[in-house]
């Protein structure tokens, strides 16, 4: 099964291979011929890696140990869904899914873009087809998902309990789609430069595309964090841990890039600026890869050391190349005059192109540290004080364009008017910030941020309500790009609130208690009860049912958990959380002795914190509903 | 002043605030990265910064109090070179014997020990797995 599996990606190489010949030759000098074999090839590439990916995941969840990789990754006792989830689990399998993904997306765009000139397309595929095959070389070649051993295990070793999560199932397959859909603009962009077209059209042909790789890539980000929060050791929702950086490196950029984009299409302006956000969110995408695949710096997320690092290098400098020499040999094409004030919409767009990318510097510097200073004597890395220190002036002055921005003209304005609109937004943040102060929170920096944020939120909030009384409800449908946006900035005012609420505000206990005794925190009293055992599918089930009390109100008992997993030694803590509006109750069996009769527990009150995934469903619906285009009467 | 002169400023005042903010969040939160036989060898060299340690725990040497949530093991790297880690705190779920550890906190020279105040375990073969034959 496995040297079956194995000949279907190598023809699948061949096919991309083939592919990326034929519309090299076709972008030099259009062919009719060579479109049409390239586009059959395109096809060709989709279905075999499709039956090569289906072999694989039938392999693992068959448990056909034989392949290496199945043996690595799932183990016969592993529920069904978490078998097949082993496909993007491990290094060869979610490499092999990534160049799927793309192939699969090259044929549904060799569809929708059957018409376009032949030059064009040409670049198109060029660029897709080369991306995808870079993926199948490293499958084929470097990392191979299908090598089977020379004896067939009894088992497997099972996938580690950290990853038998549902976040295992979302939680990659959105990050990768949204890496994924930025190489189809990118793959436009690169057309675009190689045909001397700089018109608006090639970021007009991919906006629904840009959108869609923006969501997954939020979506993606944001599940990652939840796992991260409900999974012990992995440092919460977001500590700036090297994995994490590289998925949010690209969105940065690409948040970046649907903003610029908006003023090449609309004003001609800001053009070379939306070229290079592309290529920098295409590559951040790569580099990303790069650093959780190589092993060259320590995170608690990443895959084992490998020989990878080389290809992604030599992959990045090679597209980075080749893309901005096109770029530089269309300059004199995009020379534009800047003839507008930084008080406008345009030179919001400009500020907001500067403040991302300058984010995105300061973190990648923080992250490629160990790297950079291996070639020193000592080897220098930062940690989370550095992340939080350098970020929080760029996301608070994001925050405040966020509400900012969609208020101001474009072209030139006068100040009176601008002040005349936002004297109402000064008022509600004066008035929200002392409220606030005046409740006990009082600590200055999450006061600052604060006010910031609550002077976004009513900006927004009045924009939308302005919008609506001036032309009716119907307006949010007609001019479903502008109310997209302001839902998406709505969204990540609220997702700020949560952030800065369980940033500052936090508040743990750590007792250790007989089990009936009753621990004192914060609003709550938590009586610890008797531990349970119980035996599941793949482990063993240690709990402690804990009741939880507020003001002398039963609320809710809640299981703080340890799991003894059938392939591990050490068991693994499950947190409970009790998930209210005004902030999450966090458990955590930290420790127990049956023969002391002791029970340790962790609490932990994370204020607002729902408030985060809330934001983020709210910029996702925001995302989608700036998608999809009503034709206006 | 004309406009386009306004706009390169803001490139220049944001670029400048990339490098004052890195410097100084380097300068304050920066640390040394090292494995053990560095920090042994000269350790009043690193005592400007904090300090962040690589190796493996050493086999046998665990001794792990969980109701009290105290951790001693010996900690070496690649060149055999060893020394005592303390850490009190929750710990990891994939700490065990035989994973490569990262520990952050002060190194006491004459006791040959260092105290964790962080303490991130990191298998090997967390996520890439080596099947052996039995």
């Amino acid at each position: 099964m496995g040297n079956f599996g194995y000949l279907l990606q190598f023809l699948g190489l061949i096919s991309s291979a083939i592919a990326v010949i034929l519309f090299g030759s076709s972008m030099k000098k259009e062919s009719e011929t060579y479109d049409k074999y390239g586009t059959l090839f395109i096809h060709i590439q989709t279905i075999l890696i499709t039956l090569a990916s289906i072999i694989l995941m039938y392999a693992l969840a068959t448990g056909y140990f034989k392949i290496e990789y199945v043996a690595q990754y799932t183990d016969s006792k592993l529920p069904l869904i978490y078998k097949i989830s082993g496909f993007w689990a491990g290094q060869a399998g979610s490499l092999l899914f990534w160049g799927w993904l793309i192939a699969v997306c090259s044929s549904i765009e060799a569809f929708r873009i059957k018409k376009y000139g032949l030059k064009y397309k040409a670049g198109v595929f060029f660029a897709l087809s080369l991306s995808s095959g870079f993926f199948f070389l490293l499958t084929n070649f470097v990392t191979n998902p299908f090598k089977e051993l020379d004896f067939f295990p009894a088992d497997g070793l099972g996938m580690n309990p950290l990853l038998q999560n549902p976040g295992m199932l979302y939680h990659p397959p959105t990050l990768y789609l949204g890496f994924v859909l930025f190489t189809i603009a990118f793959a436009h962009a690169f057309s675009s430069l190689v045909n001397n077209d700089n018109s608006s059209s090639w970021v007009v042909k991919t906006r629904g595309w840009s959108i869609l790789s923006w969501i997954f890539l939020t979506i993606g980000i944001v599940l990652g964090g939840q796992w991260a929060y409900v999974e012990l050791g992995w440092g919460g929702y977001w500590a700036w841990d090297p994995v994490e950086n590289a998925s949010l490196l690209p969105w940065l950029t690409g948040t970046a890039f649907l903003h610029s984009a908006i003023m090449y299409e609309r004003k001609e302006k800001l053009k070379i600026w939306t070229y290079v956000l592309i290529l920098l969110t295409y590559e951040l995408c790569i580099f990303g890869t790069f650093l959780t695949r190589s092993g060259v710096i320590d995170s608690v997320h990443s895959f084992g050391k490998s020989a990878l690092g080389p290809f992604f290098i030599f992959f990045i400098l090679i597209t980075g190349i080749g893309f901005i020499y096109f770029l530089i040999s269309n300059f004199k094409n995009m020379k534009e005059e800047a003839n507008y004030s930084v008080v406008s919409k345009e030179g919001m767009f400009y500020i907001t192109n500067w403040l991302f990318t300058a984010l995105m510097l300061v973190i990648l510097f923080g992250t490629t540290l160990p790297i950079l200073t291996q070639l020193f004597p000592s080897k220098l890395s930062v940690g989370i004080p550095y992340y939080n220190k350098v970020s929080t002036p760029f996301f608070m002055l994001i925050i405040l364009i966020s509400g900012l921005c969609p208020l101001l003209p474009y072209g030139n304005s006068k100040m009176a008017d601008i002040i005349k609109n936002l004297w109402p937004s000064f008022i509600f943040m004066v008035v929200a910030t002392t409220l606030i102060y005046v409740y006990g929170y009082t600590k200055p920096l999450p006061l600052v941020l604060f006010a910031f944020t609550s002077f976004s939120l009513f900006t927004i909030l009045l924009q939308i309500f302005r919008g609506i009384k001036r032309n009716g409800i119907g307006i949010i449908y007609r001019n479903s790009r502008l109310y997209g946006a302001l839902i998406i900035h709505f969204g990540l005012v609220v997702l700020s609130y949560g952030v800065i609420a369980s940033s500052f505000y936090n508040v743990s206990v750590d007792k250790v208690v007989a089990p009936g005794e009753t621990i004192s925190f914060y609003k709550y009293e938590l009586k610890v009860g008797d531990l349970v055992i119980k035996e599941k599918q793949n482990y063993v089930s240690v709990y402690s049912p804990v009741k939880v009390y507020e003001n002398g109100k039963y609320i809710i008992t809640m299981t703080p958990e340890r799991r003894f997993y059938n392939n591990n030694k050490e068991p693994f803590a499950e947190v409970s959380i009790h998930t209210k509006p005004q902030g999450d109750l966090y458990l955590i069996l930290a420790s127990y002795s049956k023969p002391e009769n002791i029970i340790g527990i962790q609490a932990i009150f994370e204020p607002f914190i729902v408030w985060i995934w809330i934001g983020c469903a709210i910029m996702v619906l925001g995302g989608l509903h700036g998608i999809f285009q009503f034709k206006r009467k | 002043m004309k406009k386009g002169t306004k706009l390169a400023i803001i490139g220049i005042i944001v670029i400048a605030a990339v490098f004052y903010l890195i410097s100084t969040g380097f300068k304050q939160s920066g640390v040394y990265y090292l494995e053990v036989h560095e920090l042994i060898k000269d350790p009043s060299k690193y005592d400007t910064k904090g300090i962040r340690v690589s190796g493996d725990v050493v086999d046998g040497t665990v001794v792990k109090d969980t109701k009290n949530q105290h951790l001693e093991f010996v900690m070496a790297d690649g060149t055999g070179e060893k020394m005592n880690v303390i850490y009190n705190g929750i710990i990891p779920d994939a700490f065990t014997e035989e994973v490569q550890v990262i520990v952050e906190g002060k190194y006491d020279k004459d006791t040959n020990t260092f105290k964790a105040t962080t303490l991130l375990a990191k298998c090997p073969s967390k996520y890439e797995a080596e099947v052996e034959k039995k």
